[in-house]
């Protein structure tokens, strides 16, 4: 594990034990410094693999992919899910 | 989100989509409204892969192909991209099949789509969007398959005069905490294990600590720098299920919670009063689960990171926050 996740790990493990709340949380913030950020930002950002879905050039709504299909005169691809698709699902 | 890469990411689909208006979009509003989009949907989701299904839900997600008009081409619903091909391989031929005057969307049709009431109608251009992407950070219990290094992603909107009671005035040193509704809204709607799917938000009562505060750190006639700082965290306790449609109908008790460090940078221009650049950090821990979110066998405390950025203003961005009628905004 991480230093990061060590040390949150072990400062909320204080909270459910019945530590001052405020006090760890605080304790937690100070532990994340600047030298922290770079390495959380690459853990964390997706890929530029797994952001190739993105190529595609996406109308976020059905709406407005039906009226430039007619314009252009293509058939529509619509990829509908619980949550939006682009966004969280 | 599996999807996104078994499916979208194959050259040999990103190929065959160039002869398709491609769309994405959220599928409860789409088979449940009454305005003439939704309509329109609810008559080809109707006629394809899960027509007439109740059981175990009446969901209508999946991938289709239509006319402009709405005609029912095909579809399916799968992580398959041969068979998401296959699919888009006969829609094509029955689309030219079809006569021109079969496939066109109606003067009317276009007239009621364009008046059709959406949540991205209320965008705010001139706010601030930010992009926000969660995942897992390393010592987290690997997930199988498509659980593995799953991320997720949302959008956080704020408009322009909330924008306003989030900066300090222009000295620097000077600094202002984030004022408790939008705080509240962060953390309840935001600062959530997406990880690996849509959760629940956190309520009111359920935020134990929640703060955020800019703090002026640079100067000058054209800008103002910020360096944020704070943390959240989030506890709740009831009952509920957490292993999707295999025990929905015998909640037990359960407890979940979100707990990050913030920290990060932001940018402000002096002229606009616009944000040039931000983004802000969090890496805490997680811990439970909700019916949907594919915690199942992973309900112990594990560490999470949340990344909030600008987003561009572009198409396929602008997608409202996940729980936009949270925001209350009238």
């Amino acid at each position: 594990m991480n230093p990061i996740g060590t040390a949150l790990l072990a400062g909320t493990a204080a909270v459910a034990v019945g530590a001052h709340l405020t006090g760890t949380v605080a304790a937690q913030a100070s532990r994340l410094s600047e030298r922290d950020l770079p390495r959380i930002r690459g853990e964390v950002l997706p890929t530029e693999q797994e952001l190739a879905f993105y190529r595609i050039g996406w109308h976020a709504e059905l709406r407005s992919a039906l009226v430039a299909a007619h314009r252009a005169g293509k058939p529509v691809l619509l990829w509908a899910m619980n949550g939006h698709p682009l966004g969280c699902v | 989100m599996a999807t996104r890469r078994s499916v979208w990411s194959e050259p040999e689909i990103q190929q065959l989509l160039k002869e398709f208006v491609p769309a994405a979009d959220e599928v409860g509003r789409l088979q449940r409204g009454r305005d003439r989009e939704c309509l329109l949907f609810q008559a080809f989701a109707e006629q394809g892969h899960y027509k007439g299904r109740v059981v175990p839900s009446d969901t209508r997600q999946g991938i289709y192909a239509v006319t402009p008009n709405g005609t029912f081409l095909a579809s399916c619903n799968t992580r398959r991209a041969d068979t998401v091909a296959k699919m888009l391989r006969l829609a094509l031929e029955r689309w030219k099949a079809l006569p021109a005057a079969a496939r066109q969307l109606s003067a009317d049709d276009r007239k009621s789509l364009q008046q059709t009431k959406r949540w991205t109608d209320r965008y705010p251009r001139d706010g601030l969007v930010l992009r926000i992407i969660t995942r897992d950070l390393q010592g987290a219990k690997p997930g199988k398959g498509w659980r593995h290094n799953a991320w997720n992603l949302d959008f956080a909107w704020f408009r322009k005069d909330e924008i306003a009671g989030l900066l300090p005035e222009p000295r620097i040193g000077a600094s202002r905490a984030l004022p408790d509704p939008l705080m509240q809204r962060l953390a309840r709607l935001h600062l959530l294990d997406n990880v690996r799917g849509q959760v629940d938000s956190f309520q009111v009562r359920d935020i134990e600590h929640a703060r955020l505060t800019a703090t002026v750190t640079a100067l000058d006639d054209e800008s103002m720098t910020l360096r944020l700082e704070g943390d959240s965290r989030a506890v709740r306790r009831g009952r509920w299920a957490v292993r999707g449609f295999r025990d929905h109908a015998a909640p037990k008790p359960q407890e979940r919670g979100f707990a990050v460090a913030l920290l990060g940078h932001a940018k402000v221009s002096r002229k606009t009063g616009r944000f040039t650049a931000f983004e802000l950090i969090g890496a805490g821990e997680r811990w439970g689960g909700t019916q949907f979110n594919g915690r199942d066998g992973d309900l112990d405390r594990g560490p999470i990171g949340v990344v909030l950025q600008l987003a561009e203003d572009k198409p396929d961005s602008r997608v409202a926050p996940a729980r936009i009628w949270e925001y209350r905004w009238r």
